[in-house]
């Protein structure tokens, strides 16, 4: 460290004045050797604070008391650095070379897809462990109320059928958890805007519309053991606590999404915030599905009759389509011509993007709440995969 | 004074980049003479490369990802300083010699971390909170524009005191007081926002009386239809009937009033907060200060209109050329889908307005905003000026619709990669056409006493998306 001559000149500022002072920099013995005009000045080099260097960007050190010694001469400063003994992290290393961050980039989509699909949920779930089941209850009040009045109305059912499905859900319950242990759940139903549905809210409270009663009823001595696997299906999110999960992983998603691109713009993190949400909200969804066939199956039911539920609303879907587009075909023109508009000025500005959705989504009754809370249960077209997977339950023992 | 303004206020004679490395080969121990009475004229240069940051920012990117955020700090700091340490300021005066010294960004990982804790978990309450409640969600929200001004000011307070030139940091003399008093021209469309909704909803309290069995309505009565009307005041007097409308017709005027008042507010909010910025930067005992009026803002309002207005005429034009090429070539015309029973728009029209459509949003976004950007910079530093310290910028509007075309284009191709490029190039384009003059040689600067600032403002500047500009 001593045989090798790498003194290199400097401008040094006592950090009191901005008038800079040549000075003649040299490592020796272990000690920063500071000589110019008059001045001289020693170091230990354990206690100079080494900036990160750049191609051509300034060459920067600070020393204990605030002075600072910086270099215009590149190459020498870096010579000097290296025999100052100092290494540079290994962030900083990797990205000098580019077959490191080559490499960091392929990581970076494998421990990015990882994160996806580990890494926010588990700590989504560590989080929403954390709030106490009272705090969750007060959400899901909290949501009901404001739902009151904006969207759901006084039930019109008359008391005893209500009475008979909660009563038909609660035996189910009780069959499925012979050893106790079900979550703690309120059944509450209510006249809507939102048609035929179901949701349940942190705390376990279920709601459920007249509308979708009234579906089910439609198919006769069946309907009673559709409405239960619907509230099975509900209880399963009540039991995973999908509700505050889904919260917790949306707000992690954008927190992680804003940290990563936070110095691109917000519009771009909320992007990947919200693919991460809708798959999340798809895995949900299967594991309320199977708890609705498990409860089904305890109860005696056959899980068959939630396919034939989700074949009704598919049905009433595409009637109440083909009735609205007759009755009003000359709106409908004006509508996609609008709805184009929208679209082309998305491609513009990517608010309008989220316009152009909505405008696609404007007959949909169920996105209000289905887009507020994620977890509804959902009135779109049931996919091919689901009526399959409750039939396929049925068939096995 | 103003005649010293007047003198220094042509800073095209800086010496160049060249002469500036020969004077540095110079024998070392022999140091600049005493800082001398004359101007000191400067140009800011950006050394900063595109394949250097793309590897400092993907690196970045993956040890965050890795890290679910922890890593962030060093990420940020690392990002910063590589864009300070590659601004330098070369300057000289007619009897020192030309300096060359880099802009240095010294926050420190540790002061970094806490914030970015404090910060993260106030975003984390503020997502999942707003999700199931609506009036919590308002509630978080004004409390995010409550706050807002304090994150400006504690992040410019940060970001100052942590940058050094020439050895000195500098700082942001700003007071809070100041920044909650630039934004009470918002109170005008708040205030008259607030009239419209309570008019409103006094007047659906008035006539809504026993309706307790159907859904309300909710607060949109002006805009609702008939049946909504009616359905409300049924068994109301005729009187209060009237009344209703007229407290309903004066709850939209003020609605309206509200918004044109938000739109006017705004450039005036714009001034007000750039005059506070603008003014309170320190270096040492030099201060900024900053002279565009009112007119300067309405005279750029108007630039800017007229530039709109042109591209959207330059649009108007090209679409009508287009439909009409297009129009002649019959597979266009088969290829329109009719929708509906009715008969169809004429095909000129739709795509008349499709390209309309398209290219006004292409206009808007490739022209029109960049030259909101260039404006923006150019003006309010070529009015940044003190009896200490004057700067003058010439971005060339040419120059910014072709670096943000071709950042635009490339970022979308590559899936963001070029993304840390087109940055590099933006900043060189910005940083190189700034210039300017102190009063003196800066070689007399004496430090000023250095201020604790905490970071906080800094991490949430940038994380809920609050920075200086608007």
């Amino acid at each position: 460290m001593t045989g090798v001559p790498v003194a290199v000149d400097a401008d040094y500022f006592d950090g009191r004045s901005a008038r800079s002072r040549r000075v003649r920099l040299d490592a020796r013995g272990g000690r920063l050797v500071l000589t110019g005009d008059g001045f001289s000045r020693e170091v230990a080099l354990s206690d100079v604070r080494w900036e990160e260097v750049s191609r051509a960007g300034n060459r920067h050190a600070e020393l204990p008391d605030g002075a600072t010694l910086q270099s215009q001469d590149a190459a020498g400063w870096d010579r000097l650095r290296q025999a100052a003994g100092v290494r540079d992290d290994m962030a900083v290393r990797a990205s000098r070379s580019w077959r490191a961050t080559l490499i960091a980039t392929v990581a970076l989509v494998v421990v990015a897809s990882g994160t996806w699909i580990y890494g926010v949920p588990a700590a989504a779930n560590a989080v929403v462990k954390l709030v106490p089941a009272s705090v969750e209850q007060k959400i899901g009040d909290e949501a009901i109320g404001s739902m009151v009045g904006e969207m759901l109305a006084p039930s019109r059912l008359p008391r005893e059928t209500r009475d008979r499905i909660t009563d038909a859900f609660r035996e189910a319950v009780a069959k499925s958890y012979p050893q106790g242990g079900a979550p703690a759940w309120r059944l509450d139903f209510y006249r809507s805007r939102i048609g035929p549905n179901a949701f349940a809210l942190p705390g376990g409270r279920m709601v459920m519309t007249d509308e979708l009663v009234e579906l089910a009823q439609g198919a006769g001595k069946d309907g009673d053991a559709m409405l239960v696997g619907v509230l099975s299906h509900e209880l399963g999110h009540v039991r995973g606590r999908h509700g505050m999960r889904g919260a917790a992983q949306a707000g992690f998603a954008s927190l992680v999404a804003g940290l990563v691109f936070g110095d691109v713009s917000s519009l771009v993190a909320a992007a990947p915030a919200l693919l991460l949400q809708q798959g999340y909200s798809r895995d949900f969804e299967r594991e309320a599905d199977r708890e609705s066939v498990r409860m089904l199956k305890a109860a005696g039911y056959s899980p068959a009759v939630m396919a034939d539920f989700f074949e009704r609303m598919q049905r009433r879907d595409t009637e109440a389509a083909s009735r609205a587009r007759q009755r009003n075909g000359q709106e409908a023109t004006a509508a996609k011509e609008a709805q184009a508009a929208d679209g082309a000025q998305a491609k513009g500005d990517a608010k309008g993007d989220a316009k152009g959705a909505e405008a696609a989504r404007r007959d949909d009754a169920a996105s209000p709440i289905a887009r507020r809370l994620q977890i509804a249960l959902s009135s779109h077209p049931a996919d091919a995969e689901r009526i399959r997977f409750f039939r396929e339950a049925a068939t096995r023992p | 004074m103003l005649r010293c303004v007047e003198r220094m206020s042509e800073p095209s004679e800086v010496v160049t980049a060249p002469a500036a490395s020969s004077a540095f080969g110079a024998a070392p121990s022999i140091n600049p003479p005493p800082p001398s009475d004359e101007p000191w004229r400067f140009r800011l240069k950006f050394s900063g490369q595109g394949g250097e940051y793309f590897r400092i920012w993907i690196v970045n990117l993956l040890l965050t990802v890795l890290t679910l955020g922890i890593y962030y700090p060093w990420a940020r700091l690392r990002r910063m300083r590589y864009f300070y340490a590659n601004t330098w300021v070369e300057g000289g005066s007619r009897t020192a010699p030309t300096e060359r010294h880099a802009l240095d960004y010294l926050a420190k990982p540790k002061q970094m971390v806490g914030a970015t804790v404090i910060v993260s978990l106030a975003f984390l309450a503020y997502s999942i909170g707003s999700r199931f409640s609506p009036i919590l969600a308002m509630f978080l929200g004004l409390a995010v524009a409550a706050l807002t001004p304090w994150v400006q000011r504690a992040g410019l307070r940060f970001r100052l005191a942590n940058t050094s030139w020439r050895g000195l940091r500098f700082g942001f003399s700003g007071t809070l007081a100041e920044v909650y008093r630039v934004y009470w021209p918002i109170a005008i469309p708040t205030l008259l926002f607030a009239a419209a909704v309570l008019l409103s909803s006094a007047g659906d309290t008035m006539s809504m009386g026993d309706d307790g069995g159907s859904m309300a309505e909710g607060s949109d009565g002006a805009t609702g239809d008939a049946g909504d009307g009616d359905g409300a005041s049924g068994n109301a007097s005729p009187a209060s009937r009237r009344a209703w409308w007229s407290s309903l017709s004066l709850a939209g005027g003020l609605m309206l009033a509200s918004i044109v008042s938000g739109y006017l507010v705004l450039p005036w909010l714009w001034l007000r907060f750039a005059r506070y910025r603008q003014t309170h930067y320190r270096f040492g005992s030099l201060h900024s200060g900053f002279v565009l009026t009112n007119r300067d803002v309405l005279r750029l309002v108007m630039r800017l209109i007229g530039v709109s207005l042109l591209a959207a005429l330059v649009v108007f034009t090209l679409a009508g050329l287009g439909a009409w090429l297009l129009a002649d070539s019959t597979s266009v015309i088969q290829a329109m889908p009719r929708k509906g029973p009715g008969k169809p728009l004429s095909p000129h029209w739709g795509i008349f307005m499709l390209l309309m459509l398209v290219g006004l949003g292409i206009a808007f976004r490739l022209v029109v905003l960049p030259y909101l950007w260039v404006q923006q910079q150019n003006v309010v530093w070529s009015a940044t000026r003190s009896p200490h310290v004057m700067f003058r910028s010439r971005v060339s509007f040419g120059r910014m619709v072709r670096v943000d075309l071709v950042n635009w284009l490339l970022t979308i191709v590559t899936l963001g990669l070029y993304r840390p490029f087109a940055e590099v190039a933006m900043a060189r384009l910005r940083i190189d056409a700034v210039s300017g003059a102190f009063r003196r040689d800066p070689a007399g600067v004496i430090g000023a006493e250095r201020d604790r600032v905490s970071a906080v403002g800094d991490v949430g500047a940038d994380l809920f998306d609050l920075g200086g500009a608007f």
